[in-house]
């Protein structure tokens, strides 16, 4: 059965795409709203669509690797905009139940990825209106703007979700150790400064300094990670 | 840049950690509106902070969880996907159907000895017929016979199930022993000859031995190997219905059976009537074997037999239906072979050698004892 639903993919729009972790370099327009940034490599099978094509067959199965596929980046998503982690947890099970229910109405005008993103996306707004919060969550008028007029493909964002969750681990791995540990304590185990520093018996100051000196580290190497991935593509392409 | 007591590494921390006070968010916020690349650099401490929180904390077993928690609410209803709730209906439906088979199956072979699908062989009244079973066994049906054995014969047991008269040539196995079970009782042979008369409508069942040797046993004593009865060549055993005990008597009308060495066609009168003896086993030795196997060569060899069992077996024979006008013809017993006759010729002879007239109409003839002295009394076609 052939999904009347089918993911129709853009390929001519200047995004990165998952696959390369390239980052375009020319800036993007800010009017350019809903920007579908297709997955859909040219050349290979695009597993999204058939995911969907499945789904819509009532395949569980193939519903659970998307959900799987998804589930870190639309929840790094959320959690920008929304403090608390159980709210993302909920509001990625919302989007992903409602997913589900109409799957066989599907309407998805663009790339699988930029679909869920712009549900989560509303599903924060409306969770970030309703709650009426406080500075804390997203009080920044810059931000709070940006975000409340509309979606848009986080093609802002410095680094890449896919090199950041992959090179995390091993970057981590390079710090020294006492820096690690405290890193991994508040990352990790989601521990206050406060709380590490009694665990450690070291002072407050000692845990901020260190974690914020993880961040630089971490902020360096991703850059330098992507800049090497950039020149790697530019000159393949110039090839 | 307005002054802080805080470095902006603090606050930004402070912001991200959740502990920044309303003061020193102001404070920060001035910092970001300030210059562009101010904001960039926040974004980017932002990203990194939640990045590492997703990738450490997101656990596989995290993700597991918050599956399942999506799966139950989804799917309370369907617990299975739709595609196993149809091949579960489907092998429903096959295993519904697969003992509705077996259950009428084993109705309508309640009657036998829990046989499982197999072959029926039936022989009409009026003819024969030539089985060989799948272990080389020879089998010759009599008419109006039926032979059953099961799909898997010779695979664990070789067992058949008789009802009328056949004939048995078992293919030699030590390992499996052959049995026939007719409705009363069963025949245990290793590799024999033998013959197995079991008619519904008789009131014996009747084992003749030819050769090797074979073992009879009733059905409801199945299993109790003290209750066997073993038969020798040329050994006969009647087994009368309804019978409850088991009597090994000796056949002594040997006499009667000196007489019997006749030629075609030549019947034998023999005087008295004898009565049936119900309710027993009987073994007669010495038999002549010939007398019961003769139907196999289309001959029927009759040695003091009482006119209604020979009725009875030219019925048979002929496929047609023997009516007695007389009771007392019944008792009249006959000696000799017929062999190919024509029921005409039969029954002529029938006449001749006792007193009996007979009247043929289609498929059914009367016998009446005949009278002698008065002839305006007789009937003769």
């Amino acid at each position: 059965m052939i999904s009347k639903n089918r993911v129709q993919p853009v390929s001519n729009q200047a995004g990165p795409t998952e696959e390369s972790g390239f980052l375009p370099k020319e800036p993007q327009d800010p009017l350019v709203t809903n920007l579908s940034v297709s997955r859909f490599d040219q050349h290979t099978e695009n597993p999204d669509i058939e995911c969907i094509d499945r789904i819509v067959c009532d395949d569980m199965q193939a519903f659970k690797q998307l959900f799987e596929r998804y589930y870190h980046q639309l929840y790094f998503y959320a959690r920008k905009h929304v403090r608390s982690q159980e709210a993302c947890k909920d509001i990625l099970q919302d989007v992903f139940s409602y997913l589900w229910e109409k799957r066989h109405h599907l309407e998805i005008n663009q790339s699988v990825k930029a679909y869920l993103h712009r549900a989560v996306h509303y599903r924060c707004i409306n969770y970030l209106k309703k709650e009426n919060l406080d500075y804390l969550h997203l009080n920044h008028f810059h931000l709070r703007q940006s975000f409340m007029e509309g979606f848009q493909q986080d093609a802002h964002h410095q680094l890449q979700e896919k090199e950041l969750f992959e090179n995390i681990e091993r970057i981590i791995g390079a710090l020294p150790e006492q820096c690690r540990k405290i890193f991994r304590l508040s990352r990790e185990n989601g521990l206050k400064h406060k709380e590490i520093a009694s665990k450690l018996s070291i002072s407050t100051k000692t845990v901020e300094v260190q974690i914020y000196r993880a961040l630089k580290y971490l902020k360096q190497n991703l850059e330098e990670e992507n800049n090497r991935h950039t020149i790697k593509k530019n000159n393949d392409r110039n090839k | 840049m307005i002054e802080t007591n805080k470095p902006i590494n603090q606050l930004i921390l402070y912001y991200l950690e959740g502990t920044i006070t309303p003061e020193e968010w102001t404070e920060l916020d001035l910092w970001l509106r300030e210059d562009k690349d101010h904001k960039s650099y926040f974004e980017e401490i932002q990203t990194i902070w939640l990045a590492t929180e997703t990738s450490l904390q997101l656990t596989d077993q995290v993700i597991d969880k918050e599956w399942e928690k999506l799966e139950k609410r989804n799917f309370p209803k369907q617990l299975l996907h739709p595609r196993w709730r149809r091949m579960i209906w489907a092998a429903a439906i096959f295993i519904l159907g697969v003992l509705f088979s077996w259950a009428a199956n084993s109705y309508l072979r309640s009657g036998f000895h829990g046989e499982i699908q197999g072959c029926v062989v039936t022989t009409p009244l009026g003819a024969k017929s030539n089985v060989t079973l799948p272990d080389g066994t020879r089998v010759i049906l009599n008419a109006g016979s039926t032979l059953k054995y099961p799909g898997n014969f010779g695979e664990n047991t070789r067992e058949v199930t008789l009802e009328g008269e056949a004939y048995f040539e078992v293919t030699k196995n030590k390992s499996k022993q052959f049995q026939v079970h007719t409705s009363d009782i069963t025949v245990k042979a290793y590799g024999t000859k033998f013959n197995v008369k079991s008619y519904g409508e008789d009131k014996t069942i009747e084992t003749t031995l030819i050769e090797g040797s074979v073992g009879v046993i009733k059905n409801k004593d199945f299993g109790r190997k003290h209750e066997e009865l073993i038969l020798s060549p040329q050994e006969q055993l009647v087994f009368y219905k309804a019978s409850s005990q088991m009597d090994k008597l000796k056949n002594d009308s040997d006499k009667s059976m000196e007489q019997g060495e006749n030629k075609t066609g030549k019947l034998e009168l023999q005087a008295e009537p004898r009565e049936q003896t119900n309710e027993k086993i009987m073994i007669s030795k010495g038999i002549d074997p010939l007398l019961f196997t003769s139907w196999t060569q289309d001959r029927l060899i009759l040695k003091s037999e009482p006119m209604q069992k020979m009725a009875i077996s030219i019925e048979r024979k002929y496929n047609i239906k023997i009516h007695f006008e007389d009771a007392d013809i019944k008792d009249f017993r006959f000696t000799g072979t017929i062999e190919n006759e024509t029921l005409e010729n039969l029954l002529a002879a029938i006449s001749i050698a006792s007193p009996v007239e007979y009247t043929v109409k289609d498929r059914d003839i009367w016998l009446r004892k005949k009278i002698v002295h008065d002839k305006s009394h007789s009937t003769q076609n």
